[in-house]
């Protein structure tokens, strides 16, 4: 080590010893061939013959010495930002390009690492499993009961973790006034522990808290404490009420841990057992015999808990102490149905250490199709980028011959090409990052749908470790060629001829091959984006079966405002009563579930006259809606009747179902006055069918329906919905209709309230996220690809100045220099564009999953872009086939 | 000359350049020229061959480097043997000494 500083510090003093060395052997030789009868200046050229050239020896012995590949290194990046800074125009618009490729690539790829690599930050995700009920006589096998939990815990031999589902609460903060809108995840007390989460400050939830008595106790998120408490110790002990609840702070959650749930982050944590005080009833399946009004935590039917298990190291042998110990617990079962269907548990682990998301798997396939897209954005930059160098290489042709005859090696030459080519890389990777660091915060939360920065989004490590590793793979690409056609010079004849008279071909071929190779990639991601863009607009003017321009919503939440049953039939009398006296509203209903709202219900139920397959389970999505529901939100009647103020609790119970419920249960009879029902007594009488509405979502097809009167089942189901029709523009009625339901009641939360067409629209979020990314990769090609026809073109006729001079002075008219120019140009552009037309073939088959209503066979978007494009590489080649037919000879000639 | 010119075996052009400065400080020319006289011309270091190897073994501390007089009143790098250096040609000698034995019977045997 030592030496190797010394070496850097004396190179000075050794260079001149060196040069005194080599000098006194060539003198000392010419000296003795003096003495032997030559001349002097004779004997002088011999001597430095034998010696061999002394700046190869000098290179020679500077290899040897400690910390040579360091010297090297220097002086190749000291040529290589002379290179660059003497060939502004190159180095800028390679780094331009460069920057746009590996920025757009950089930003995808933070979404891609967010959405589907990242995983949880907590100790050893990958020890984490989540158990779930395979398919077993419980229906919906999406949760596990408070006492299955308990029965659960019994036999893990690990630890186990229950958590229910992110639930929207609302908050203040004690000594503030504000309502604030809280994410609260109620865990069992060993949730931390299993994690293996520890607390920024103060302490986490333990079995302790988890027994139900003292002091309701809450942890809460470090955003959530940066963002209101500003980071102080002194939060501890503070109070926060949610939904009503008071409950006190007691510990922070490391930065960075929001909880399980990608794409819903928790504010706040509390213990199970607080289920009722905050009056958590979401995301839960029940069978027979419950009572959701009732606390959860005794009843076996209620299925809302998610358990997360740590293992060891797979799987698999925690399944098998899963299996073995059933039967064991299954005895301490009281009830014999209940007995029944936990011996008939069927379990399963899975994996969990990226955390729980719906996203994820909607995201999975367009992402990748993506990346592809991206990947070829940065391919055409590439290519752009080694015709750049290919042009430049010429002009270079003269130093590097000079440079391998004094002594440089080839591989020498490539190293140098090479560093200049990796520090272009590495500032348009600079560059590319800071255009991703920009935009991927924005990206990750377009994609999730999450409007705060609760999550850790940009440039993280592994973001930061895949520009690094596509820098270097980009450098490669465009330019390990060039170097090599550069550093292939003959020095002998390089130097002998002027730099314009030498062979090009190899490498305008290649020029032009790259050309053609650009239009090819840039059809395939032009035609992609149009598929995308066509889909968006096939979901966005979707009949959806009901109306969403006059509709506007309000979500209303008057469980957590804890509005006991009784009260509500008159609170939705009054609501009502106060919209509809606005003026431009129409009408105003109430519903169970809103429109598109991600909010459903759906029960198994029995209908009279049906015979159901042995296995067959009659699943229908059901609403509970008010009176004028149909007409208000534009769903259509097409038969019987619609509800009355005569379907009240007193009167028989009825029901209105949809279409898609009549196609499937009864094709050929009537509906009208059929019977169904939840249990074989099937007291449910159906009088009206409305047309199928795409209720859950605008991609899902229509689901079997069931609508019942809201006002027969007023004891059990709340409104959380209120709809209003109006006249005219809906945006401009929101403001008057918030105000007239706060007037209503102060303490009623409204949720939110938006029209319906915004509503519509937000569910079309992550196709319009992929749209505008796919449109964005589309518009980059095309723009690279045509500055790449513009560059190659460009100097091509600057190369042909001489030929085409001759030409036009021996008689030939401009035009057909013109067309010599331009129909090359075209044809590289035809070249490339029918080159690509099978890619985009092959490239329908995996997008057409993904597309909606889009016939990848359709010739018009392949012929559109391809005639667009045919377009803009003739723009691009215009203006060199003018230059070349605008030649003036004596200028041409002169040149030479 | 006396025989032709050939090329260096692998190996052996340190041991060369460390048993023509054992016997007294030589510049690079005059070990050259000491290499050439001794193996009657059959082997000539270039100086691109010949450079290179002084600094490598200066670097690896076996030869030492002064500047002195030459006997045309020039100044002149002078390598010395080091004591290290001395060590390496003594392990040099016997390897070169096993290796020309052991060939030396593989020729011989018939």
């Amino acid at each position: 080590m030592w030496t190797f500083f010394l070496n850097l510090f004396r190179r000075a003093r050794d260079e001149r010893d060196l040069d005194e060395e080599l000098c006194f052997y060539v003198e000392t030789l010419a000296d003795e061939k003096i003495r032997s009868g030559m001349s002097p200046g004779e004997a002088l050229r011999a001597a430095r013959i034998e010696l061999g050239g002394i700046e190869q020896v000098k290179e020679q012995v500077r290899d040897t010495r400690p910390g040579a590949w360091l010297d090297g290194l220097r002086q190749d990046l000291r040529y290589a930002i002379r290179g660059l800074a003497g060939n502004p125009g190159f180095s800028v618009v390679a780094v331009i390009s460069l920057a746009l490729g590996i920025g757009a690539n950089s930003a995808l790829f933070s979404v891609f690492n967010a959405v589907l690599l990242r995983t949880l930050p907590v100790a050893h995700p990958e020890q984490l499993f989540v158990l779930s009920l395979a398919e077993s006589s419980y229906r919906r096998p999406d949760g596990f009961s408070y006492p299955l939990f308990q029965r659960m815990r019994g036999v893990t031999p690990t630890g186990l973790a229950a958590m229910s589902r992110i639930a929207r609460m609302h908050s203040t903060i004690d000594g503030d006034k504000e309502i604030e809108t809280r994410f609260v995840q109620l865990v069992s007390g060993d949730y931390f522990a299993v994690l293996g989460v520890s607390p920024a400050i103060g302490r986490m939830l333990g079995p302790d808290d988890n027994r139900g008595d003292g002091q309701p106790v809450a942890v809460i998120s470090h955003g959530l404490w940066e963002r209101r408490f500003g980071g102080s110790a002194g939060v501890l002990g503070r109070g926060l009420t949610l939904n009503g609840a008071h409950v006190t702070i007691v510990g922070v959650a490391p930065a960075g841990f929001t909880g399980m749930w990608l794409e819903s982050p928790a504010d706040v944590w509390i213990p199970l057992p607080m289920q009722p005080i905050v009056r958590y009833a979401q995301n839960f399946s029940t069978s027979d015999g419950s009572d959701p009004g009732k606390p959860w935590l005794g009843q076996d039917e209620i299925r809302w808990l998610n358990l997360v298990v740590r293992g060891r190291a797979n799987g698999g042998a925690l399944d098998t102490v899963f299996r073995q110990s059933v039967p064991r617990q299954a005895e301490a079962i009281s009830s014999p149905e209940a007995r029944r269907l936990f011996l008939q548990l069927r379990l399963s682990l899975n994996p969990i250490a990226r955390g729980f998301s719906n996203l994820r798997a909607q995201y999975t396939a367009p992402l990748f199709a993506l990346m592809a897209m991206v990947a070829l954005v940065l391919l055409i930059a590439c290519a752009n980028t080694a015709n750049l160098l290919l042009a430049r290489s010429n002009r270079r042709r003269r130093e590097m011959a000079l440079r391998l005859a004094l002594g440089a090696s080839r591989g020498r030459l490539i190293r140098q090409l090479m560093t200049e080519n990796f520090l272009v890389a590495a500032i348009a990777s600079a560059a590319g990052l800071a255009i991703a660091n920009g935009v991927s915060a924005l990206l990750v939360r377009q994609a999730m749908g999450i409007a705060q920065a609760a999550i850790p989004t940009g440039v993280d490590a592994r973001v930061l470790g895949f520009t690094v590793a596509l820098s270097v793979l980009t450098a490669f690409l465009f330019g390990m060629a060039p170097a090599f056609y550069a550093a292939r010079v003959e020095p002998e004849s390089t130097l002998k001829t002027s730099s314009r008279s030498v062979r090009f071909g190899a490498r305008l071929n290649a020029q032009k091959l790259l050309i053609a190779a650009q239009m090819a990639w840039t059809l395939i991601l032009v035609v992609g984006a149009l598929w995308f863009v066509e889909s968006l607009r096939n979901l966005a003017n979707r009949n959806l079966g009901f109306d969403q321009e006059h509709v506007v919503t309000v979500w209303i939440n008057p469980q957590s405002a804890g509005y006991p049953a009784s009260k509500m039939p008159a609170l939705y009398r009054r609501l009502l009563e106060n919209v509809e006296s606005l003026p431009g509203v129409r009408s105003a209903s109430v519903a169970m579930c809103g429109l598109v709202s991600g909010c459903r219900s759906t029960s198994d139920i029995q209908i009279a006259g049906y015979q159901a397959h042995a296995l067959e389970q009659i699943l229908v999505q059901e609403n509970h809606v008010g009176l004028n529901y149909f007409s208000t939100v534009g769903m259509r009647l097409i038969a019987g009747r619609d509800f009355t103020d005569r379907d009240n609790q007193k009167a028989p119970v009825v029901a209105i179902v949809n279409e898609a419920f009549v196609r499937r249960y009864f094709p050929n009879a009537s509906p009208i006055g059929q019977r169904f029902g939840y249990t074989e007594k099937a007291d449910t009488e159906i009088v009206g069918v409305v047309e199928d509405a795409r209720v859950n979502s605008v991609r899902e097809e229509p689901p079997i329906m069931a609508f019942y009167p809201l006002q027969q089942s007023y004891e059990t189901v709340l409104a959380g919905s209120l709809d209003v029709r109006v006249t005219g523009d809906a945006a401009s009625r929101v403001a008057e209709i918030r105000k007239a339901v706060t007037t209503v009641d102060h303490d009623l939360p409204i949720d939110r309230i938006t029209t319906l067409s915004e509503q519509v629209s937000g569910n079309l979020r992550q196709d319009r996220l992929i749209m505008w990314l796919a449109a964005t990769f589309g518009l980059l090609a095309v723009g690279l690809a045509s500055f790449g026809m513009y560059g190659v073109m460009s100097y091509t006729v600057a190369r042909r100045t001489a030929e085409l001079g001759i030409r036009l002075a021996l008689g030939a008219p401009h035009r057909r220099l013109f067309w010599t120019v331009f129909g090359e140009s075209l044809g590289l552009a035809a070249c490339g564009l029918v080159v690509g037309l099978p890619f985009v073939l092959a490239a329908s088959h995996v997008v057409s999953g993904m597309l909606v209503g889009v016939q990848a066979s359709n010739p018009v978007p392949v012929c559109a872009a391809a005639l667009g494009l045919a377009a803009i590489a003739s723009l691009a080649a215009y203006r060199p086939a003018w230059r070349a037919s605008h030649v003036d000879p004596m200028i041409a000639l002169r040149y030479e | 000359m006396a025989s032709e010119p050939t090329d260096l075996l692998p190996g052996t052009l340190d041991l060369l350049i460390l048993k023509a400065v054992s016997l007294g400080p030589l510049h690079g020319l005059g070990i050259s020229r000491r290499i050439e006289q001794v193996t009657k011309g059959t082997f000539q270091v270039k100086p691109g061959s010949l450079f290179p190897a002084l600094h490598r073994m200066e670097a690896q501390d076996w030869l030492s480097a002064e500047w002195g007089e030459s006997e045309t009143n020039r100044r002149a790098k002078y390598y010395r043997l080091t004591k290290s250096g001395r060590r390496q040609l003594e392990t040099e000698t016997q390897r070169w000494d096993r290796v020309a034995i052991a060939i030396a019977h593989a020729l011989q045997a018939s």
